[in-house]
């Protein structure tokens, strides 16, 4: 489904990535682990276009996303959960989430998603009114998630979704996205939480320096000794 | 009864202001870069009102739209081909863009209209219908009822429509508009040629009490900056507060102070507030 080879990505002059390979398939919960800077945001930058990046192969069934613009990427299917959340400041809930639905025009289909965004977080059809950056972090996130959800998503890249919420609300957003992947959506996720991660994958890729390191699948690396003293603290 | 008739005064051209000015923070509040042109687009949209009068015997309350259509070109294919390339430069080159852009105008229209005054001659010029004991100066209404169609069509186009949402969407955040299948530049390039076509339908609307000559520009720019900014840069909302302040706090200083000196208070009102709130009335306590 997302074929990477040999992809490098640039922040000016500087070689973040250095020709990194992973594939996802249809349906499967991968995530990409590894430490503060170690390259794992710029990986779904690069698949979004975001940053300057070139590969041998940098594909999504089929389509060759080193020939699309950035902003056609989400009418093929992938939807992006940025770092930091990036919710639209001065903007309702409900704006935020129309925005993500830019892509799909038809109110009927609008409808439904907006349903089912209100069903997996119930909070934001509370605050559907409210300007989104006066929500909650973990809110905030929520808001994120579903506004990705929006665009019909067959691909949903998350980006540190944990970050820097209550243990409580990531186990409750951890229980949305499992039913997000029930839906039968493929979910690349980044995480600096590798056993909140290795728990929600099934395969996972260990990313050093730009460079993947490891990878297989999360009961392999939950047992090896590398991932138990490196990430686990065990 | 002063009063009231300042009040109302007052009003009426603060409605107008609002029309001028709101093409400035739509640009200013999407593409995030300083127009010092928005006055010239204004002399020209007066010069294709005044030339359609002048050919067409088309009254500028109607050539108000073909000012909007030539404007929004000559915005889209300045973006397209000179904003665009300073938007991510640093913003002294902004700066000397959009003044190029303002000098050449200034120069082009000098060159093919000449320096002289013109103005149109449309029947209403001098009628006024009374409001009670007060007497509304019919172009001034008009103009009037211009600026808040316009503000109103603004707000529902930005508020109710897709690409309305996009384009509050791009001006906050750009990264995640793209994220969310926004075509940023495309957005960006029709904002500025928005702003660019409101100016221009502000000039022609204003021209059945006003002259046209090459430098007109010069004397709308000041009060449209200071509305601006008062109101908060970028906030539309913030524009249309600023310029009824300022258009009431005009009518009603010239009630104790000589015409000459019209503009005091609204400076001393202006250095004020942004004393208190540097970010203007409505201003975004933020900065991108």
């Amino acid at each position: 489904m997302l074929s990477i080879r040999e992809l490098s990505a640039w922040y000016g002059a500087v070689e973040a990535l250095h020709g990194i390979s992973l594939e996802v398939a249809e349906g499967e919960r991968v995530a990409l682990v590894g430490s503060n800077r170690a390259g794992k945001t710029t990986t779904l930058r690069a698949i979004s276009g975001l940053v300057g990046r070139r590969a041998a192969e940098l594909t999504y069934r089929g389509a060759d996303l080193q020939h699309t613009n950035p902003y056609a990427i989400p009418a093929l299917g992938i939807a992006h959960v940025p770092e930091g959340r990036q919710i639209f400041t001065g903007m309702s809930v409900i704006d935020n989430l129309l925005v993500g639905a830019y892509t799909h025009k038809q109110p009927v289909q609008r409808r439904e998603r907006l349903d089912l965004v209100f069903s997996l977080f119930p909070r934001l059809a509370e605050r559907r009114q409210q300007a989104g950056d006066t929500l909650s972090g973990g809110e905030q996130q929520m808001l994120a998630i579903g506004r990705a959800l929006m665009a019909s998503p067959s691909l949903l890249l998350l980006d540190e979704p944990s970050q820097g919420l209550a243990p409580r609300i990531v186990d409750e957003m951890y229980e949305a996205l499992q039913r997000v992947a029930q839906t039968g959506v493929t979910i690349l996720l980044v995480e600096q939480n590798v056993s909140l991660a290795l728990d929600f994958a099934s395969r996972a890729y260990v990313i050093e320096n730009g460079r993947i390191s490891l990878h297989g699948s999360s009961e392999e690396l939950v047992n090896d000794e590398r991932i138990r003293a490196s990430y686990l603290g065990i | 009864m002063a009063v009231l008739q300042a009040l109302v005064n007052g009003t009426l051209v603060g409605g107008v202001y609002a029309l001028i000015t709101v093409g400035l923070t739509l640009i200013f509040g999407v593409l995030e870069i300083v127009n010092f042109a928005q006055g010239e687009f204004l002399m020209v949209g007066m010069y294709v009102a005044y030339f359609s009068y002048v050919a067409l015997h088309l009254d500028p309350m109607l050539s108000a739209v073909l000012a909007f259509g030539v404007l929004f070109g000559i915005g889209a294919v300045l973006e397209r081909w000179l904003v665009r390339r300073v938007l991510h430069g640093p913003e002294i080159s902004q700066i000397f863009l959009t003044v190029g852009i303002s000098i050449a105008l200034q120069n082009a229209a000098l060159a093919f209209f000449g320096s002289d005054f013109h103005s149109v001659h449309v029947p209403y010029q001098t009628a006024s219908l009374s409001l009670g004991p007060i007497p509304i100066s019919v172009p001034y209404l008009l103009a009037f009822a211009w600026g808040a169609a316009i503000n109103l069509l603004l707000y529902v186009f930005l508020v109710r429509t897709d690409f309305g949402r996009a384009m509050r969407a791009v001006a906050v955040n750009a990264v995640a508009a793209t994220l969310s299948g926004i075509n940023v530049s495309r957005v960006r390039m029709i904002a500025f040629a928005i702003g660019a076509g409101l100016a221009g339908l502000a000039g022609a609307v204003i021209l059945p009490y006003a002259y046209v000559y090459p430098t007109i520009g010069l004397q709308y720019v000041v009060i449209m900056f200071t509305i601006a900014v008062l109101g908060g840069l970028g906030n539309v909302n913030g524009a249309v507060i600023g310029s009824l302040i300022v258009g009431i706090t005009q009518a009603l200083s010239a009630l104790f102070l000589p015409s000459a000196l019209q503009n005091l208070v609204v400076f001393a009102l202006f250095v004020a507030v942004l004393m208190i709130k540097p970010s203007g009335l409505l201003g975004r306590s933020h900065a991108h």
